[in-house]
């Protein structure tokens, strides 16, 4: 289980963009992490990382303090798929490739290799494996960086808004694609995200920030119109059609 | 599948392979026809009797003597300057960075001027006009290294206060740079006319400047360098990705960038010292060969090395031939050849961003 306790983080000394920020992700399981723009999801999920210093509170996993951990310890445990993708000049095969870096001493050896055509033929891209990932599309883009991310063996996997540029249908591939792996792999996931919509029918949990603080830590069943009031200030309704699950914004 | 694709993985691994073979026969090809120019001019096979010292000593005497540590200087200076340029872009993710961009030619040459003109370690040799002399070269290249790492120590520590990110590294090169080049313009305006003379003529690159010892002290700090580098491979790889997703991957970004940084600049800094200003090698090289290997910086580095080489030995035979009886300033060449190709990226770079 990871563990936040009491986090608080500020860029200036003025204003705390995380206020006292306590959690716990569960193992196994999908994490939509929700909350308007400005609330400190990628700030939060950056801390969670290490990527950033936080001034107070803990992060654990297992009962380790995540912050003694070394690079490559990090590496191991944690994955992160950003939100500004850059997959530099290379073909999907060396993208991905380079997730086993935290494996590799002097060079990349033949069980990296195999790993990585193992992940290449689960994510389906085996016809696109040599492609430049600059000619890829904006969805095959976000597949190469989930797969680097699974290349990584790490057992938590993070994605700062993985669906904010893609169009529908990428969507649902994307979070599909997601819950397969989640599976195959053993990963617990926590993704940011904006649409509600998605976040009701693909995750199991739901992290809601309001104004740098946590406002609701629950399973996805329980987010309720008076939630998304106090949160995002919109009057809304859910419904249930054909058992999917649908948030109506109703007026602001 | 599996099997097609590493077959396939293979031929492209090997179509990398043929491009470093045919850039080493380039570069060869380029020697010895660098070997054959001069000012006694030699032909193929007198060139090789002399390289392989066959037959009458004196051609043996002009390419051991004279015209071998020149090009020796060439291949060092030109790998080590390229590569120093590429690792300089990969770490901070521009394309524009470069050892003439960051500011570290002008501390450089800062360095040699003071040592020129405050410390009066130089004069020309007025009876023969354009040949400089130089009491204690060992000093002033010791002057440019010292502040060409000064001028990347500041660097650094600018951009740490800002957390690195890749523009304020670039920008604090551009204003280091500027204050150097200032200081020098004042103490220039201090010196009599023969130390400005020297103090300019330094500051022309040129190779023929370099003895078999400055060769072989390039060649340390430049082979030094590119193990450091090759060791860094999948490092640098992975920081195309973004710093954040490196870190995550498993890089130390802080500590790769910083390190590397320093080793671009060493090799920079020696170069300079000892042959004066070579300017874009480093812009121009990797920019060529990217566009034919990518960001693989296993097949990278040893081919922008091999790249650089081939541009300063066609940039010294044409100095050296394009008037004849004249030997030009090498750097001015590599720079009339690069200010363009820079030029042409900005505007590229622009279209894309568009």
């Amino acid at each position: 289980m990871l563990k936040v306790e009491n986090l608080t983080f500020a860029y200036d000394q003025k204003h705390n963009v995380l206020d006292n920020v306590s959690l716990h992700i569960h193992e196994g399981i999908f994490t939509a992490l929700l909350g308007p723009n400005g609330t400190g999801k990628s700030t939060l999920i950056k801390n969670i990382l290490q990527l950033l210093k936080y001034k107070e509170g803990s992060i654990t996993a297992d009962g380790v303090d995540v912050s003694t951990l070394s690079i490559i310890e990090k590496a191991k445990l944690f994955a992160y798929v950003p939100q500004e993708l850059e997959l530099g000049n290379m073909s999907v095969f060396d993208a991905i490739l380079l997730g086993r870096k935290n494996f590799a001493t002097w060079g990349f050896k033949k069980e990296d290799y195999d790993a990585t055509l193992d992940v290449i033929g689960k994510i389906g891209m085996s016809d696109l494996a040599f492609r430049n990932v600059r000619e890829l599309s904006g969805g095959e883009r976000q597949k190469v960086a989930i797969a680097r991310a699974i290349n990584q063996g790490s057992k938590y996997l993070f994605l700062d808004e993985p669906i904010s540029n893609l169009d529908i249908k990428n969507q649902m591939e994307c979070l599909e694609l997601l819950r397969s792996i989640m599976k195959e792999y053993d990963l617990t996931i926590m993704a940011s995200m904006h649409d509600l919509n998605m976040a009701i029918r693909y995750s199991d949990h739901f992290l809601l920030l309001k104004d740098n603080k946590v406002y609701k830590n629950a399973v996805i069943d329980e987010l309720t119109p008076e939630d998304i009031k106090a949160c995002y200030g919109i009057e809304s309704e859910i419904i249930k059609k054909d058992g999917i699950k649908i948030i109506i914004p109703k007026g602001i | 599948m599996g099997e097609e694709l590493q077959k396939e993985y293979k031929r492209i691994n090997n179509k990398r392979r043929a491009i470093l073979l045919s850039l080493l026969f380039i570069d060869i090809a380029l020697i010895v026809v660098c070997l054959c120019v001069g000012s006694a001019s030699l032909s193929i096979s007198e060139t090789l009797k002399g390289i392989f010292k066959i037959g009458e000593k004196k051609y043996s005497l002009i390419i051991w003597n004279i015209r071998m540590p020149r090009v020796l200087a060439a291949v060092i200076a030109g790998g080590g300057l390229a590569i120093s340029g590429l690792i300089m872009q990969s770490v901070l993710k521009n394309p524009m960075a470069s050892p003439s961009t960051l500011g570290v030619s002008n501390a450089a040459t800062f360095g040699a001027n003071f040592a020129i003109i405050v410390l009066g370690m130089g004069m020309m040799n007025s009876s023969s006009g354009t040949d400089l002399y130089i009491n204690n070269p060992y000093l002033v290249a010791t002057t440019a290294l010292l502040f060409a790492v000064i001028s990347v120590a500041l660097i650094l520590l600018l951009s740490h206060l800002k957390r690195f990110s890749s523009e304020t590294v670039v920008l604090a090169g551009l204003a280091v740079g500027a204050i150097f080049t200032a200081a020098t313009t004042i103490i220039q305006y201090f010196a009599d006319s023969n130390q400005l003379a020297t103090a300019v003529y330094w500051s022309f690159g040129n190779l023929s400047r370099a003895t078999y010892l400055e060769d072989l002290l390039m060649t340390i700090v430049v082979c030094g360098a590119f193990v450091f580098f090759m060791f860094n491979r999948i490092n640098y790889d992975a920081m195309t990705a973004g710093i954040d997703a490196a870190r995550t991957m498993g890089v130390n970004t802080r500590r790769v960038s910083i390190l590397s940084l320093l080793f671009a600049s060493l090799i920079t800094a020696t170069c300079v010292s000892f042959l004066g200003i070579i300017g874009f090698i480093g812009l121009v090289a990797p920019h060529i060969i990217k566009r034919f290997i990518g960001d693989n910086h296993r097949f990278l580095i040893p081919a922008t090395f091999l790249t650089g080489v081939g541009i300063l030995l066609i940039a010294d035979t044409i100095s050296r031939t394009i008037i004849s009886g004249l030997s030009l300033p090498v750097g001015a060449i590599t720079s009339l050849l690069g200010g363009p190709m820079f030029i042409y990226l900005l505007i590229r770079g622009k279209q894309k961003n568009a």
